[in-house]
């Protein structure tokens, strides 16, 4: 594990000694050169996992998920190239530290043995977070998304760590790998129901379920486009990901724990769906659908079928791509007309083709158009939660209706119709916008040919 | 809650004197100190603002959709219709900047007031067929919850004017286009303008046109404060200060027919506090300049007319302040209730003003006497010894008036063709103008902030065809000249 995490941590003394005119080129190439690396991840044991030390160790549900989280760091560099531009030196090479520095403590997240260990980095990813969100945010109201993250998270992942010491106290080991063979039955009494809302209420709300979901649009709306990359891609993931290794210690009050979440989970996406509907504000539009499309995972670690595993792992990647890729073609919006409103900038296929295709294959994408594995993930989701329960169906399909809907709503009011007068002069799409466009849909086309590999421990 | 609940307690025993003050005050002011810690924890809750450095609640937000540079009568009708047009509501934010919110200057309130269709474009008499459709019924249109209707005092006693011999094929010709776009005017000659109104000395008169329906004067503070409110419960923002600087980025593209032009898109607004150095940048997506007799400055600043003359670039937005007085007198013999706004040929004109024989009235001064638009002081020469006597030629009770006041205002004079601008700039592509009304343009705001608001959100004019008042008309030299101008 060494071999991702020291040449993470070297990056930030590249950025910091780089020429000024090299900062973005050395970072970025650089971070994409461990990106290939991490590729090497892949070679799986067996059903068992790839073990690097007692600290570390990565199985099949958490290689796609550092893939991802290595992939998108180049891609958060590329995207933030525009909006630092004005910045001294000293500040572009500060941004750059913090990614970094929440790049490596995500790498540790997913990579953690001991459960101490994977509690410490999940409060740490969110230091580097808050700062990039409070100070290189756009608006006024940052502070105040800032403050709702902070919160919120802390608020939900404090039981964890109580719990997390409990357990440790009565099964004698927090280390995943030994825990997995030595859980034992949580019997059902009152103390054991608090250790269940204990352990799961951090991952809710990172995910996040959809009554605390409130962070979530301040957040990704007022972040700027690393921000909010990595807060759609990786951060939310990183619930998905605690729940499904925590679920593990807490059979079998799950079964009937899990209910009112399930409900709550079902009934808000497709409440999530119906507002994007009625969104103005483009990137709140995307905000909201992460939160529906995160609660179609959280359904799907609830009800803890292989399939539903499956379709989890796979929706998560995908929704990661998609969620990452629509975020910067909104931020290329933003970037040359300076408002977010939708009806503004309307009209955009005639003026810039090419990015009309980008914004048409992740509108695709988004509604889960087969055979992309965003279908893969919905399709296993909802086969299972059917085989679990055969009145989710309606709900379900309702829930693709509606993001179909909200989806081709978004395309169509900014690519189609007449472009208005006071968006003329719009730059040309960069090589920069083309090539980040590309980086996030090819992987994505991708791995429909070869979808096995990020189908999670269960395949 | 427990200061409340102990005075209902002990009320009948306390002389009224609220629990914690005492006679004179207190040096350390715990009252004060108190409710400014509580308003600093409220602001920490979320849901309010909350600036941890320092107060910034009198500075215009960071960033904007649209920002209006002016908020006089045509700035707050574009953020109106640009509001009730808007697909969903909340869609856009738009921001008034207004540099003086007393209006001091400002030609809306010191404008007499008056609205006609009697115009000679077919285009102004559509605009102020709809402005008196939306006059008449302004208590739907900006009705708030919980708040009075409002009184516009609109008094529709039409519009008088008058022809000599050179000028009545003209009328009658004016006269006809106004019918054809709707307008109900008769023609009168002067045997039976001598009978309808016998006040007047017709002599000179060869033809008028008399308004018969929705023409008159109305209250134009009134409307200008119905509009505030409304636009307050809208969520329209309103800032006091002034525009500075425009930060804006070009780029240089090919016509279709291979000629180079500079394509400008203002990035930034920079607007500044009264009274200090500060400014805060709003990032905006569109600007609208309703400044009015302002407007030439706000266009400059955006670098309209900065290149070579004889060019699109090089055409400057010929909007320019003009100062207009007007007088007030108190004649009793005068003509009473029954009298409309009466324009002359020789362009004096008056109107009633109230119930207690006041009249205002004035006359445009011709080129050579124009006077000096620097301050807002009034010439009382000027009534003695033009307008006056006019009066008094074409109405014999006005020998004997007494001027009570007077005020000057400003026109923003369009010295092109004295007809508005509205729509964009060809050249810096998110700034829209909505000026140069020339003393028509209260009587015409509705209608123009609709058609601007059009224009803004579908790209082109829906209701009212301005396409003769865009801006490319000063570089191709197409006048959309107004004759009929007061």
């Amino acid at each position: 594990m060494l071999k991702y995490i020291i040449p993470t941590m070297m990056l930030m003394p590249l950025t910091w000694l780089s020429k000024n005119n090299m900062i973005w080129i050395n970072s970025t190439l650089h971070s994409l050169l461990i990106s290939f690396t991490s590729l090497l991840l892949m070679n799986q044991f067996g059903d068992n996992s790839l073990n690097f030390s007692l600290t570390f160790f990565s199985d099949s549900l958490s290689t796609p998920l550092l893939i991802l989280t290595m992939w998108l760091l180049p891609l958060m560099l590329m995207a933030s190239q525009h909006h630092l531009l004005k910045e001294s030196p000293t500040r572009k090479k500060l941004f750059i530290s913090m990614l970094v520095l929440l790049q490596l403590f995500l790498i540790m997240t997913f990579t953690a043995t001991e459960l101490i260990f994977f509690y410490i980095m999940f409060e740490a990813t969110l230091v580097p977070t808050l700062i990039i969100i409070t100070r290189w945010g756009n608006q006024t109201e940052r502070l105040n998304a800032g403050l709702y993250f902070l919160f919120y998270t802390l608020t939900g992942s404090l039981p964890l760590l109580v719990a997390l010491i409990h357990i440790q106290n009565t099964v004698g080991s927090l280390n995943f790998l030994i825990l997995q063979y030595w859980a034992q039955p949580v019997p059902n009494s009152w103390s054991n129901v608090f250790l269940w809302l204990a352990c799961m209420m951090a991952f809710m709300v990172k995910m996040p379920l959809y009554g605390l979901h409130l962070w979530l649009p301040k957040a990704h709306v007022e972040a700027p486009i690393a921000g909010s990359m990595v807060l759609a891609a990786i951060l939310l993931k990183l619930g998905g990901y605690g729940m499904m290794r925590i679920t593990l210690l807490l059979n079998p009050i799950t079964d009937y724990m899990a209910y009112p979440f399930i409900m709550l989970s079902l009934w808000g996406m497709i409440m999530t769906s119906s507002i994007c509907l009625r969104q103005t504000d483009l990137k709140s539009l995307i905000a909201y659908s992460s939160v529906s499309h995160m609660a179609l995972v959280i359904v799907a670690i609830l009800i803890q079928t292989p399939w539903s595993y499956m379709g989890a792992t796979a929706l998560m990647i995908a929704h990661g791509l998609t969620s990452s890729m629509l975020f910067c073609l909104a931020n290329s919006n933003y970037e040359r007309i300076h408002s977010r409103t939708m009806i503004l900038a309307r009209g955009l296929q005639t003026l810039l083709p090419l990015m009309a295709a980008w914004w048409l294959l992740a509108s695709l994408t988004n509604l889960a158009l087969p055979p992309t594995i965003n279908l893969i993930g919905e399709l296993f989701v909802v086969m299972s939660t059917f085989s679990w329960s055969n009145i989710t169906i309606i709900l379900m399909g309702l829930n693709m209706v509606i993001t179909a809907l909200y989806s081709l709503y978004m395309l169509i009011t900014t690519q189609r119709g007449k472009h208005t007068h006071h968006i003329n002069n719009i730059l040309p799409s960069f090589t920069r916008e083309n090539a980040l466009m590309s980086l996030h849909m090819l992987p994505l086309l991708l791995l429909s040919l070869n979808p096995k590999i990020i189908l999670g421990p269960l395949y | 809650m427990l200061r409340r609940a102990l005075r209902l307690r002990l009320g009948p025993c306390l002389s009224g004197r609220g629990l914690g003050t005492y006679r004179g005050g207190s040096t350390l002011d715990w009252d004060g100190k108190v409710s400014k810690i509580k308003k600093k924890i409220q602001s920490i809750f979320p849901g309010r603002a909350w600036s941890p450095l320092y107060d910034t609640s009198h500075l215009p937000p960071e960033r904007s959709d649209v920002v209006i540079v002016g908020g006089g009568v045509l700035g707050l009708s574009v953020a109106y219709w640009l509001k009730r047009l808007e697909k969903q509501q909340g869609a856009i934010q738009v921001l008034v900047v207004e540099r003086d919110h007393t209006y001091a200057r400002a030609s809306t309130v010191l404008s007499v007031g008056g609205i006609r269709q009697q115009f000679s474009l077919p285009e102004n008499v559509q605009l102020s067929l709809f402005s008196a459709e939306f006059l008449r019924n302004i208590n739907e249109y900006l009705a708030v919850v919980d708040d009075p209707p409002l009184d516009l005092q609109f008094n529709p006693s039409g519009y008088l004017l008058l022809a000599s011999e050179e000028g009545a094929a003209i009328m009658e010709r004016n006269v006809k286009i106004q019918r054809q776009e709707g307008a109900k005017v008769c023609l009168m000659s002067p045997e039976q303008l001598q009978k309808k109104f016998p006040w007047i000395n017709t002599e000179g008169v060869a033809l008028a046109s008399y308004g018969l329906e929705n023409e008159g004067w109305f209250d134009p503070w009134c409307l200008l404060q119905g509009l505030r409110r409304k636009l307050q419960s809208m969520g329209v923002l309103f800032c006091q200060g002034e525009v500075t600087r425009f930060i804006s980025s070009s780029s240089h593209m090919e016509t279709a027919s291979g000629e180079q032009v500079t394509l400008k898109r203002i990035h930034e607004v920079h607007v500044k506090m009264d009274h200090s150095q500060e400014f805060q940048p709003v990032e905006c997506a569109i600007v609208v300049n309703a400044a009015g007799a302002w407007s030439g400055q706000i266009a400059e600043l955006a670098g309209v007319g900065t290149g070579p003359p004889g060019t699109m670039q090089g055409t400057k937005l010929p909007v320019e302040p003009r100062k207009r007085y007007v007088y007030l007198w108190h004649c009793p013999q005068g003509p009473g209730l029954e009298a409309p706004l009466v324009a002359d040929p020789s362009g004096a004109y008056f109107r009633r003003e109230g119930l207690g024989n006041n009249y205002l009235g004035s006359c445009s001064p011709t080129e050579e006497e124009e006077p000096d638009p620097g301050n807002l002081e009034v010439d009382y020469d000027f009534f003695q010894e033009k307008v006056w006597p006019r009066l008094a030629q074409r109405v014999p009770a006005f020998e004997t008036l007494k001027v009570r006041s007077a005020w000057a205002g400003y026109y923003d004079y369009n010295t092109f063709d004295q007809n508005g601008v509205v729509g964009p700039h060809p050249l810096v592509i998110n700034m829209y103008f909505a000026t140069g009304f020339s003393g028509h343009g209260l009587q015409q705001a509705p209608a123009v902030g609709r058609a601007v608001a059009e224009m803004m959100l579908e790209g082109h004019f829906q209701t009212i065809n301005l396409s003769p008042f865009l801006f490319g008309r000063f570089y191709f030299g197409e006048k959309a000249q107004e004759h009929c101008i007061l």
